[in-house]
């Protein structure tokens, strides 16, 4: 998930340098429109099924457009104290950095989960790398949470905020 | 009406304002910006986060990089959908540039999605300090900025400090009550074990919304301290036929402060014979 929105603001940030050096605009304009059509996803998030990443046994239930947790309401909504019930006794070393350790993921309809994709952040909002033990601790502890809202394909995040060795809070 | 009100006040959530359109009359002296602001409308004609819309923003800060409107703007899905380095890179740009108009939603922003209490606190104090006017309110409407400021003064667990900010708050003469003030101030006094206190605002919360289940959660909790069994069964059953009926707490993107889940009441609710 991490590679794509750097090469987005890469983008943006190179074009918005071009233009204030002169170049025409308009036609720098065109010239990213162009460029970013090959670059953007449908909509920011979407995960693209991926063979070398994904197990092939995932699957949607629908073909169309995937919504956004948000956009079905607050029942679609996993509360916090259920989330932090399953993950809060996950055991991290006790020099793991703080930090945030976000996987951005699809449920399906029947409420299982795929397409997993992951962002790791400092307290600076920076990118980190965690350690692998820890994030497949994480993985392993969230491929077992079975309390998905079911009826509806929909992309969900989890953010896992770290410090103080453990895991304090499970959002959104 | 009350009904009407509680259930506006529960699904207020659901209406986030985006930020202000700006005016793009505003840059008739200067061309490209004006353009910036045209394609910034083009933009949000799309649905957010769309390949189109995050386009027409590009366009935008082409034309004009110090448009801090569609930096912003280009910035909210990256928030919404978990990517935080992206938006914290697009939103600080946009803080840069017109940080008396933004400082308060990234404060906000770092507050409710990623309970960043300190750097929450650092953008609401900054803001204080560069203006002489109100701050204003978080950008869901739950609440005004001094109010998250001092949930997040308790999320750091200085709890002292965070009634210390609430309540001279409360206290101040323009304070006006928003749907879950009191029911925040009382779970501080709860928190600290100020009964009477906690008991005070927790009813001045059914003052300004009766159909809370939350709030009659906290109830029951104080009359359970306080021994008062058969208050705390009439709040506690009063907050089950509340949730039951969906007037509890909630909000789309993220769990609010306070909020308490149907797990938590059942568990107080087998506490109380």
């Amino acid at each position: 998930m991490s590679r794509f929105p750097r090469l987005i603001l890469c983008i943006t940030l190179t074009v918005g340098l071009l233009s204030s050096c002169g170049k025409d605009g308009k036609e720098a304009a065109h010239k990213t429109a162009k460029s970013a059509m090959a670059e953007y996803p449908d909509h920011v998030g979407d995960i693209a099924p991926d063979p070398e990443l994904d197990n092939p046994d995932f699957k949607t239930c629908s073909k169309g457009k995937i919504p956004q947790y948000y956009a079905l309401g607050a029942d679609y909504r996993v509360a916090n104290k259920v989330l932090m019930d399953h993950f809060g006794t996950v055991t991290l070393p006790d020099n793991t950095p703080k930090g945030y350790y976000t996987i951005r993921f699809v449920v399906n309809c029947e409420g299982r989960i795929g397409r997993l994709r992951e962002q790791s952040m400092n307290t600076d909002y920076q990118e980190m790398e965690f350690r692998k033990d820890l994030k497949a601790t994480i993985r392993t502890r969230l491929l077992a949470f079975d309390q998905w809202p079911q009826g509806r394909d929909f992309y969900q995040y989890l953010t896992f905020k770290i410090e103080g060795g453990k895991i304090s809070e499970v959002l959104p | 009406m009350k009904k009407l009100l509680s259930l506006f006040l529960l699904l207020t959530p659901l209406f986030y304002k985006a930020p202000p359109r700006p005016n793009c009359e505003m840059f008739r002296d200067n061309e490209p910006c004006y353009q910036a602001c045209q394609q910034s409308y083009k933009a949000i004609q799309y649905p957010q986060g769309s390949r189109n819309s995050q386009i027409h923003f590009d366009r935008a800060i082409e034309l004009c990089e110090d448009f801090a409107y569609a930096w912003h703007e280009k910035a909210v899905p990256y928030l919404k959908r978990g990517d935080f380095i992206t938006w914290r890179k697009l939103m600080d740009k946009a803080v840069i540039l017109a940080p008396e108009e933004k400082l308060g939603y990234r404060g906000w922003c770092r507050y409710q999605f990623l309970r960043d209490y300190q750097g929450a606190i650092d953008d609401i104090e900054r803001l204080e300090a560069m203006v002489n006017y109100d701050i204003g309110y978080a950008q869901n409407g739950d609440c005004h900025l001094i109010v998250a400021k001092a949930l997040a003064y308790k999320g750091l667990g200085q709890h002292d400090k965070a009634l210390e900010v609430l309540e001279a708050f409360v206290a101040g003469p323009d304070f006006y009550a928003l749907p879950y003030d009191f029911l925040h101030l009382g779970v501080m006094y709860l928190v600290r074990g100020d009964l009477e206190k906690a008991l005070k605002s927790l009813k001045e919360q059914i003052n300004v919304n009766p159909q809370l289940a939350d709030n009659y959660y906290y109830l029951a909790q104080v009359h359970k301290q306080k021994g008062n069994l058969t208050e705390a069964r009439v709040h506690i059953r009063r907050c089950i036929e509340l949730y039951d009926q969906g007037l509890y707490r909630k909000d789309v993107y993220t769990t609010p402060m306070d909020a308490v889940s149907r797990a938590e009441i059942d568990a107080l609710n087998r506490l109380i014979p």
